[in-house]
Order: C-alpha cells, then structure tokens, then sequence
C-alpha cells in the first residue's frame, strides 16, 4: 500500500530528443538520478534485488505480449550480466495494469501517445518523498511508432530491446550520458554515432547497437550497485574546470583510457565548476573537455540550471593516472571562451 | 598458419645447434668466478597500439571521433649487476636498475579539439636475472663475444606513486666483452667493459595496452672482478 502524501511521480521522458524532468544531481558519480528528502540528496536506487516486474498483458501494433516480454527480458538480463554490477531483475509474469499505474507494481508495457511524437518510450518513477526508496518504475513504450521484436531487427522498424535497454539503465537509476555526436541539419539533430546506450537519441529505426552496453554504461550502473570488488578494482578522477577564474557549470568531461579506449564521462554539477568520474579501470587517461551541445541540456538538466556552453571542446593538457581503488587528487582545468 | 608454427620451430632449432658446440668450446673462463658492476641501460622506448575514441554509428558501424598513439619515451638507467660463473663458459647475471622517463599520448583528428600531446611520469625499477653464455669461439683477440637471456620484474610507478603497475619482463641479447687488463692465461680479468644489445620484451602485463612489446636496449657498463 503506497500512501498518496508520500509519494512522487518523476517522469523521465526518454529518447528522440526531448528531456527529462527530474535532476541530475550529486557528485562523485555517473550521472544518476538523485531526489531531494529534507534537503538531502539521495540517489536514487532500488534497495533490494531482485527488482520485480510486470509485463502489460495486451498484443500492440502486432508485437504479441510475449514476444515483448522476451525482447524485455534480454535486455534487462543485459544489465544484469554487468559482471561489476549486483543488480539483478525478475519477471513476475503479465498483467493487466499499464505503464503509469501508481499500484507499486513496475510494469512495461505500449500506451498510445501520438502527441508525444518524439517520445519512443519513458520511464517514471514512483519514489518514497520520506526516504528517497524507489517504490515502482514502469516504462511505457509509445505505440504511435512501429515497433520490431525480430532477433535481428527490421528496417524502419524501432526495435524493442534496443529501446527497452535504453529504458531498463533508466529504470534502475541512471540518468542520460552525453557520450556522442549529433548534427544540426535544418533545425533538426541527427545523430552521428553514441558511445553509450544511455545517450538520449536513439540511432534510428532498425538499428539493433544498441543492445550492447558500452563501457560507459557499465561504469554507470556498477557505480550505483557495485559488487563487493568494483570500487577496489576501480578509481575515479575528479577537479574543477574553470573559465575566466569562475567554475563552469554542465561542462561534459570524459575520461579516455589510452590503453582500452573505454570512454566514461560525467558534468561539472557545482557552481565552482567541480567533477568526479568514477569506475575508471586503473591507469593513464586523456581528460577531454566539451561543452554539451550534441544533445538538449534538458536532457540533463533542470532549464532553471545555469549550463555553460560558452567554451571550446579541448584536451586536459598532461595524461591523469587513475589510481586503483582511489581518486586521481583535484585535477585543474582551465577552459576558454 | 601451421607453416608459420614450423618455421619457428626450424629458427629455434638453428639457434640451439648452432650455440650448442660455440658453448661448449668456450674453456678460457674458470668458473666461480664473481663480478661486480655498474653500466648504464638504454630502455630506447616503445611505441604501443594505437587506440581510438570509438563509437557507434547506425547500423554498427564504427565511428572514429579521435586518434591516440601512446609512446613510453627513453630512458637511460643506471644498473648495479653481480655476474657470478657457473662453469667456466656460463654465468649467472643478476641487476637491478633504476630510471625515469615518461609516457606520451598524442591526440589527433579530433574535430572539435585542437590536437595535443600529454604526457606523465613514469618511474622505472628493473630487477633482472639470466644467464650469458661466453661463445668463446668467435673471440678476437681480447674481444669476447656472449649470448644472454633471462627474465625480469619490472616495477613502474605512474605519476609519482598514483598507480603502481608490476609485471614480468624478458630478455635476450648479446655483446661483447672487452677485458681491460688481459690476464686470461689465469682466467682473470681485474676489470672488462661489456657492451651488449638486448630485446628486452614487455608482456601484455606490463604494458598501457595489454599487449607484448619488445623494446631495444643498450647496455655499457664496467665489471670487476672480485
């Protein structure tokens, strides 16, 4: 029984394109969703595993229920093969209830939202205003579009599991990654490429990459339920980038291993313009710096927050060696108009 | 592929044929002898694989957003060796050296950021131990020609003492030995110069990129004998 004056609904409305509504909060992390409670930021997370879910029992747009259910499942068991990660999911079989529902049940499923028309899918939240514990998720997969469950995709077809990916890193707390490039043509982006599944522009329909965790991904949800090694194993990097002797807020800031190439990114969240990357594999890094805009800010950000995009894109000018199970110390950048 | 497997083979067979009768030819030296030395070692550097910044276009194709190539720069050592005769033709080596240089990145074809070199310090500790073989067949004169190998722990602290990386290394090579005051009728020799060519092979283990490298190295140092 969830008591209504207790609760809140942050909907996080996903891919092509738009938004999120809801913040990007906290330090010392991938960006993860945090919540307020007495001020306090909590991030948001599920506090025991396996997190249960439902799947809506109606066949849409010829996607039969179970056929959904099973393109879902392997993409929830994608996050959970995370070897670093000790998240884990469970089916708790069909239902009559659809996404929205605030009945604590977590349910996927399609609604038909032809006005959301860059809206392939969301997720909203349903979260203990007092504690800050994630209490139900459902993701909505937006049955205005033409969806595909084939095991290798279909032309001009949005394909379930890549969406339901993308959605499940929301699900278990994640917020969006700015690891990509897009292209302005005629008011429009176009995406180039992503670097993580938890970009908020999809690739396009019939494209099946997105299936795939990329390392930014991985870092993400190890970092919100580490198994009992990962924050031995790993290290972060954190500093101040600063412009004009004033901290630059929103800057997107990513992490390259030279010896890999994994790339793993996080903002500058503070007015002094501070960052922490963690979940790096121990070693030499290239610290790159970039103002974020390949994406809508408020895919990331509160509107209200000051996101500077006023610099130019460049490299922290020595390698930052990532210690194991510790931090690279403050790293100093300095970035110009 | 099998012909490449037999072709080494067949190289490996060479050389163990071809050293064997050098070895065991080689009766100037007495055994048990030690010696004591100093040289400098000339890690001349190492050039790992290139990596890039990937991702992932429609379709899954690869999409390059910039260009690394990462060099460890040179480093000159200085090396303490204790050399002691097994018999008179094989001696046991041990090292230990110590030295500074720095690993280098270069960034290009990024479009959006000027292209850059960075860079950061690595502190080097090699410790080493093998065996030289004298191939007294081919010496000239005071001029003494061996064949070494052995293997190696080297230590490399990043950035101060930011991360310490531990790892194996290997190497063979071989030189020249050049006794300063020739005394060879005693199999003595109160102090030589050697000079010596080395592969010095760095496992995946011991790398930025997880891969095998081979670094050439120069050895010039003088021995006393004890």
């Amino acid at each position: 029984m969830i008591d209504a004056r207790h609760v809140h609904r942050a909907l996080v409305l996903v891919l092509a394109g738009l938004m999120i509504v809801g913040n990007a909060p906290g330090a010392f992390a991938y960006l993860k969703f945090g919540f307020d409670v007495n001020g306090q930021q909590v991030t948001l997370k599920w506090s025991r595993t396996p997190v249960r879910y439902f799947v809506n029992n109606q066949d849409v747009g010829g996607v039969a229920a179970a056929d959904f259910q099973s393109a879902v499942a392997q993409a929830f068991a994608t996050w959970q093969r995370v070897p670093t990660a000790s998240i884990t999911y469970q089916f708790g079989g069909f239902t009559s209830s659809i996404p929205g529902d605030d009945d604590g049940v977590s349910t996927l499923g399609f609604l038909n939202e032809p006005a959301l028309d860059r809206v392939l899918a969301s997720t909203s939240f349903l979260v203990d205003n007092t504690t800050g514990a994630l209490l139900e998720s459902d993701i909505f997969f937006n049955s205005a579009f033409t969806w595909s469950v084939a095991p290798n995709g279909e032309p001009a077809k949005w394909d379930v599991q890549t969406i339901a990916t993308h959605e499940i890193g929301h699900f278990s707390g994640l917020g969006h990654s700015a690891i990509g490039e897009t292209q302005l043509m005629n008011g429009t982006r176009r995406v180039l490429s992503t670097g993580a599944v938890m970009f908020p522009i999809a690739l396009g329909p019939g494209d099946i990459s997105g299936r795939t965790l990329d390392p930014d991904d991985i870092a993400g949800i190890s970092d919100i339920y580490p198994d009992d090694n990962f924050n031995a194993r790993t290290g972060s990097i954190s500093g101040q980038v600063m412009k004009n002797g004033q901290g630059v807020f929103g800057a997107h800031v990513v992490a390259f291993d030279i010896g890999n190439g994994d790339q793993i990114a996080n903002f500058t969240l503070t007015p002094d313009g501070r960052f922490s990357i963690a979940g790096l594999r121990p070693g030499p890094h290239v610290v790159r710096i970039e103002p974020l805009d390949d994406v809508d800010t408020d895919s990331f950000f509160d509107p209200s927050e000051p996101v500077d995009l006023n610099f130019h894109a460049r490299f922290f000018d020595r390698l930052v060696v990532v210690p194991h199970g510790g931090d690279s110390g403050t790293v100093q950048i300095s970035v110009s108009p | 592929m099998t012909r490449f497997v037999s072709r080494s083979g067949r190289v490996l067979l060479v050389l163990l044929v071809s050293l064997s009768p050098v070895v065991a030819s080689a009766q100037q030296s007495s055994g048990h002898r030690i010696e004591l030395g100093g040289d400098a070692l000339w890690l001349t550097g190492v050039t790992f694989n290139d990596v890039n910044a990937n991702e992932t276009a429609f379709g899954g194709a690869t999409r390059v957003v910039f260009r690394t190539s990462t060099r460890l720069a040179q480093a000159v050592c200085p090396e303490a060796k204790v050399l002691v005769g097994l018999t008179s033709t094989i001696d046991a080596e041990g090292a230990v050296a110590f030295g500074r240089t720095h690993l280098s990145t270069s960034i290009t074809t990024d479009p959006e950021a000027a292209s850059a070199t960075v860079s950061a310090p690595v502190t080097l500790y090699l410790l080493q131990g093998g065996v030289a073989a004298h191939l007294a067949r081919w010496q000239k004169g005071r001029v003494a020609p061996f064949a070494s190998g052995g293997i190696g722990y080297l230590r490399q602290l990043h950035d101060g003492h930011a991360l310490v990386q531990n790892g194996k290394s290997w190497y063979l090579g071989g030189g020249l030995r050049y006794p300063l005051k020739d005394d060879r009728a005693r199999g003595l020799n109160s102090a030589a110069l050697r000079l010596e060519l080395r592969a010095t092979i760095l496992p995946g283990g011991s790398t930025v990129d997880a891969a095998t490298h081979v670094l050439p190295t120069v050895i010039a140092g003088v021995f006393f004998h004890l």
